[in-house]
């Protein structure tokens, strides 16, 4: 329950919607810091005094896609949120996956956390189970939703990525997005970042990585900046690299999805947090106990994101960083 | 049909060192040589790395604009990649345009497709030989290229077989990739995990490579004609080296050349060139050798190694020259004919070195009397020839007295006796325009022939007409006159009478030969022997005289006479070996007894051929053959002799019989010989006996023959008997 508690908190902050928390951050001073501290450490007591008082979860099952790191930071972060029982499969070569399946279908573990797109193929093949899967992009294409499964975004919020944008460059008025097919979810949260921030949105659609590049250029001369949607089915290596070169020739912005593209000359960047997303998996699992299947929207977001702001680029494009977000000044 | 060359079957290596393939290259460079060998392999080794350079340049540069092409490709379909991409998101047509549009200023590319991902459908078409014909793409080329990975070194096929290889087809796939579905948590360029690849078209392109290959035939001509600018400038410039180089080695041909025409007045320019100069020294040393070697040839064949005299052929064409120089001047010259009398009984009494003396010492003292301009030869043996320049006829003649009087005046020793030397002398003028050289010599010769005739130490001028006769008888229309007596049988014998001053039961004849003349007169043989013996013809005319005078012997002794017949024989005669065998033949055939034939031989013959002479006697004493040695005394005898020579009779030379009679020391030489025959037990005849005082004299002094005119006249025919002639002896006393 603490960790529940302590996720709520955090994703409040996160959405910067509550103005105490706003001046949490902006206290200067010890008193403030406990007071906090103290208040936490009492909703903490809270939660677990209702924890308590309903019926506890006999555990999960993880299923990991693959060994790797954004996969296991997720699992290792859940395991320590969870305080009951976590049995990790963890899927190897493809011929093992039905060996897998069959071991989860027959545990007597109800609920199911899967990581990754082979972990949610998997597991869409389960019955009588509930399914929370994460850290899948295109799950729209992958028909990976039903009542009994549902996911959470492996996209960083997108309004809060706006909203950074729009305070480095107020003048943004006009952003484009290309992705492929099939990307509603994503593409209403992005519409609605746009809006908030007043940045008129141009969404193209391709089908590979070769339009891609080519709707980019076609695409330049109307934009301010792109939001390079991480859409893995269009974006490939060399397409990475030939728009982060046009851009900088080009001088357009890029807000990119991985810390790394800021040395290829993306402006922002945008990263997801393991912790936000097992909270937010956890927060399902717990949703869809009481429920009879996962309760809620086919995809819930992320409350977190950790921003970088590109300081080479920025001063290449005569950018100047405002002091409240200095702190996310990156020289890569 | 085969080609002209002859040497069709040669290696090329015999080619090059043909000359006559060179000469039908490169009529120009004459015969073979040094030079032109070197030249040609110049030439060759210019032409072998024209072609070197040619081929090496030619397979370079198709290399290079293959490469090119094909780096050139590849940046076309990386760039046609890029420009054919709404092809495969619109399927419209209208960014084909921009293709074209774009290629237009490349007249290198022919076409180009778009095919879908099948390969079998074209999506769009570029080009100026779209409407060609160009086939489509072949499944097994479609195959190969999905084989193929992204990443692979050579993501593209290359079709040489299009058009014959004019065009060159570029396929290569259009590629789509993607990130892995979890590529982007945690993305990172630098992921090491395979993007998801699918093959979402192809590009064909093809270039046409004639257009590149014409620009490089033209590179290559415009190359190719500048190497070949520059080898023939290398090709100029090195045989100018090469000629300046063998420049002093050519430069021997040409005195070489006339070094083997004959010219020995050549001198070898010495080179710089250690090699060359050590060969013209070699040459020099040798050519001067050869000069010097030639002089003395040259004065050995125009000289007389003994008198150091001119000797005949120089003569004769100094004679040549000095007779157009008459000519040419209207000047006369005389022409002296020179045989000293009786060199032959010197050298045969002296010996050689004796004779050889006498003839040093006449050479000096002819010498001695003329001028400098004038020559003196030696034709060979006693005889001499010399050439007065610009002289007159009086003048000749004073110089021709001079020369007797001189060799008169001059006394020669030989052993231990002391001589004078005598000569005749003929003279012929040389005048403008009118005889030969080789006509003056014979009228010289004539002219001395006379001189001779008319008494010995003496000139005789050559008169045109007054030397017909004598001319005649150096005329070689005598040889044949005498071989054609010989073969008629027109000879004509005489026999002269020996008296016997013991006995008169055997009468002995002298058998003498006389030639008709012309007119049918008979010649006495002063007129022709000697040109017989000049000729060769006295073997013939002794063996006609023998053949003759024995059957004439055989018919007197027929008619009941007993006669013997003494038989002239020259000394040429001596060396015939037949004659012995002649003689015995004809002694049998004519069934001649022993004793009825006695031969004379001269004292000199004798002397001269002394052991012939001894072999004839022995050979035939069986015979009962006799022999006689006419002349003695006067050829510087030698008593020694007769111990030697076993003849039988002495006939006393006439010139002391002739004299006896007045002159002391003549009679004391006939008793002298007189006395030594009978030493050695031969008889003795005087000749030439003038009167009956001198028959008294040779009788008192026990001579035991004798003969002459007042003795008895030659005649044709014999006296009836001996006793006519005793009568005609008795009345001529």
């Amino acid at each position: 329950m603490q960790n529940i508690r302590i996720g709520f908190i955090a994703r409040l902050s996160a959405r910067n919607h509550l103005p105490w928390n706003r001046g949490l951050f902006s206290f200067s001073g010890r008193k403030n810091l406990w007071a906090v501290c103290l208040l936490m450490t009492f909703c903490a007591a809270l939660g677990g005094c209702f924890a308590t008082q309903k019926t506890p979860v006999p555990g999960i099952a993880v299923i990991l896609s693959d060994d790797s790191p954004a996969f296991v930071g997720v699992q290792r972060e859940i395991g320590k949120k969870f305080p009951q029982r976590v049995v990790t499969y963890t899927l190897g070569d493809a011929s093992t996956y039905s060996t897998v399946q069959k071991k989860i279908q027959s545990s007597d573990l109800p609920m199911i956390v899967a990581i990754g797109l082979p972990a949610a193929r998997l597991a869409r093949g389960l019955s009588g189970k509930k399914v929370v899967f994460c850290q899948v992009f295109n799950y729209e294409d992958e028909d990976l939703v039903t009542s009994w499964m549902k996911g959470v975004s492996a996209t960083a919020p997108v309004r809060e990525q706006f909203r950074v944008w729009k305070s480095l460059y107020p003048k943004l008025t006009s952003v484009g997005v290309i992705t492929g097919k099939n990307l509603h979810g994503l593409m209403k949260e992005v519409q609605a970042a746009a809006r908030e921030n007043q940045i008129r949105l141009d969404h193209v659609e391709v089908r590979s990585d070769k339009e891609m590049i080519y709707a980019y250029k076609q695409l330049s001369p109307k934009i301010q900046g792109l939001w390079l949607a991480p859409d893995n089915r269009v974006l490939s290596n060399d397409v990475i690299r030939d728009i982060m070169a046009h851009s900088v020739k080009e001088g357009k912005q890029v807000a990119v999805f991985g810390r790394e593209l800021l040395g290829l000359g993306g402006l922002i960047s945008a990263e997801t947090s393991y912790a936000d997303i097992a909270e937010q998996v956890l927060a399902r699992i717990r949703q869809a106990q009481e429920a009879s299947g996962v309760p809620g929207a086919p995809v819930i977001p992320l409350t977190r994101t950790i921003i970088k702001i590109n300081t080479v680029m920025a001063k290449r494009l005569n950018l100047k960083i405002p002091g409240t977000l200095r702190g996310m000044a990156y020289a890569p | 049909m085969l080609p002209e060359w002859k040497f069709i079957g040669k290696s090329w290596f015999e080619r090059l060192n043909d000359v006559s393939f060179w000469r039908r290259i490169m009529p120009g460079l004459g015969g073979r040589s040094l030079v032109s060998r070197l030249l040609a392999l110049q030439m060759l080794g210019a032409i072998i790395i024209y072609l070197i350079v040619n081929i090496g340049l030619w397979w370079t540069s198709s290399r290079l604009i293959e490469d090119n092409l094909e780096k050139q490709a590849v940046r076309w379909l990386a760039e046609l990649d890029e420009l054919g991409t709404p092809l495969y998101a619109s399927q419209g047509g209208k960014q084909l345009a921009n293709i074209d549009k774009r290629i237009k200023h490349f007249p290198e590319i022919a076409f180009i497709r778009y095919y879908d991902a099948s390969g079998i459908k074209v999506l769009g078409e570029a080009g100026e030989v779209r409407s060609t014909g160009i086939p489509l793409l072949k499944p097994e080329q479609v195959e190969k290229l999905q084989k193929q990975t992204a990443g692979a070194e050579r993501n593209y096929l290359v079709d040489r077989s299009l058009l014959s290889g004019a065009y060159l087809r570029f396929i290569s796939p259009i590629r789509v990739k993607s990130i892995r579905s979890d590529g982007l948590l945690n993305f990172s360029l630098d992921n090491e995990k395979a993007e998801n690849e699918r093959i979402v078209g192809y590009i064909d392109l093809s270039i046409d490579s004639g257009y590149y290959k014409e620009q490089m035939v033209r590179s290559m001509a415009s190359g190719s004609l500048i190497i070949a600018v520059l080898l023939l400038f290398a090709l100029f410039f090195g045989s100018r080296m090469i000629r300046r180089a063998l420049a002093p080695l050519t430069a021997l041909q040409a005195p070489l050349a006339r070094l083997a025409q004959g010219e020995t007045d050549v001198n070898v320019e010495r080179a710089k060139d250690a090699e060359i100069a050590a060969i013209s020294d070699a040459l020099n040393t040798t050519i001067r050798a050869i000069r010097e070697r030639d002089e003395t040839l040259q004065k050995m064949a125009e000289s007389d190694p003994l008198t150091g005299l001119v000797n005949r052929s120089y003569f004769a064409r100094a004679l040549e020259e000095e007779i157009e120089h008459v000519t040419r001047d209207g000047i006369e010259s005389a022409v002296y004919f020179i045989d000293l009398d009786k060199f032959k009984q010197i050298n045969d009494t002296y010996g050689h070195a004796a004779g050889d003396k006498l003839l040093i010492r006449v050479a000096d003292l002819l010498k001695s009397q003329v001028r400098e301009k004038d020559v003196v030869s030696r034709l060979g043996g006693d005889e001499f020839t010399v050439l007065a320049r610009n002289i007159s006829r009086e003048g000749a003649m004073e110089l021709a007295n001079s020369f007797n009087n001189i060799l008169h005046d001059t006394h020669v020793t030989g052993g231990e006796d002391t001589f004078n030397i005598n000569c005749s002398i003929g003279i012929a003028m040389v005048s403008p325009g009118r005889h030969t050289a080789d006509e003056i010599l014979s009228h010289a010769d004539t002219a001395c022939f006379a001189s001779k005739s008319q008494g010995r130490n003496r000139y005789h001028m050559y008169e045109e007409r007054g030397d017909s006769k004598t001319e005649i008888a150096v005329d070689t229309g005598w040889f044949e006159r005498i071989q054609q007596t010989i073969r008629e049988d027109k000879f004509v014998l005489v026999y002269q009478p020996i008296v016997d001053n013991v006995s008169s039961d055997k009468e002995c004849y002298e058998v003498l030969l006389r030639m008709q003349g012309p007119n049918g007169e008979l010649l006495l043989p002063s007129t022709f022997l000697p040109v017989a013996q000049r000729f060769g013809l006295m073997t013939d005319i002794d063996r006609w005289v023998i053949v003759h005078a024995m059957k004439a012997l055989a018919d007197f002794r027929a008619a009941g006479r007993e006669i013997v017949f003494s038989i002239n024989l020259s000394g040429q005669s001596l060396e015939d070996k037949s004659l012995l065998q002649l003689v015995k033949d004809q002694m049998m055939l004519n069934q001649l007894p022993p004793g009825c034939v006695i031969f004379e031989f001269t004292e000199q013959s004798a002397l001269r051929y002394l052991e012939n002479a001894k072999r004839l006697i022995l050979g035939l004493a069986d015979t009962g053959c006799r022999f006689a040695l006419d002349d003695f005394g006067t050829g510087f005898s030698s008593f020694v002799y007769l111990k030697n020579l076993p003849v039988d009779f002495i006939k006393i030379d006439g010139a002391f019989v002739n004299s006896m009679a007045s002159n002391s020391v003549d009679e004391s030489m006939v008793l002298s010989i007189i006395h030594i025959a009978r030493l050695f037990g031969m008889k003795t005849i005087a000749e030439f006996v003038p009167d009956e005082k001198t028959i008294t004299m040779l009788k008192a002094s026990g001579v035991d023959y004798i003969q002459g005119f007042y003795v008895g006249m030659p005649s044709e025919r014999l006296p009836v008997n001996l006793h006519v002639v005793s009568d005609t002896k008795k009345n001529a006393g």
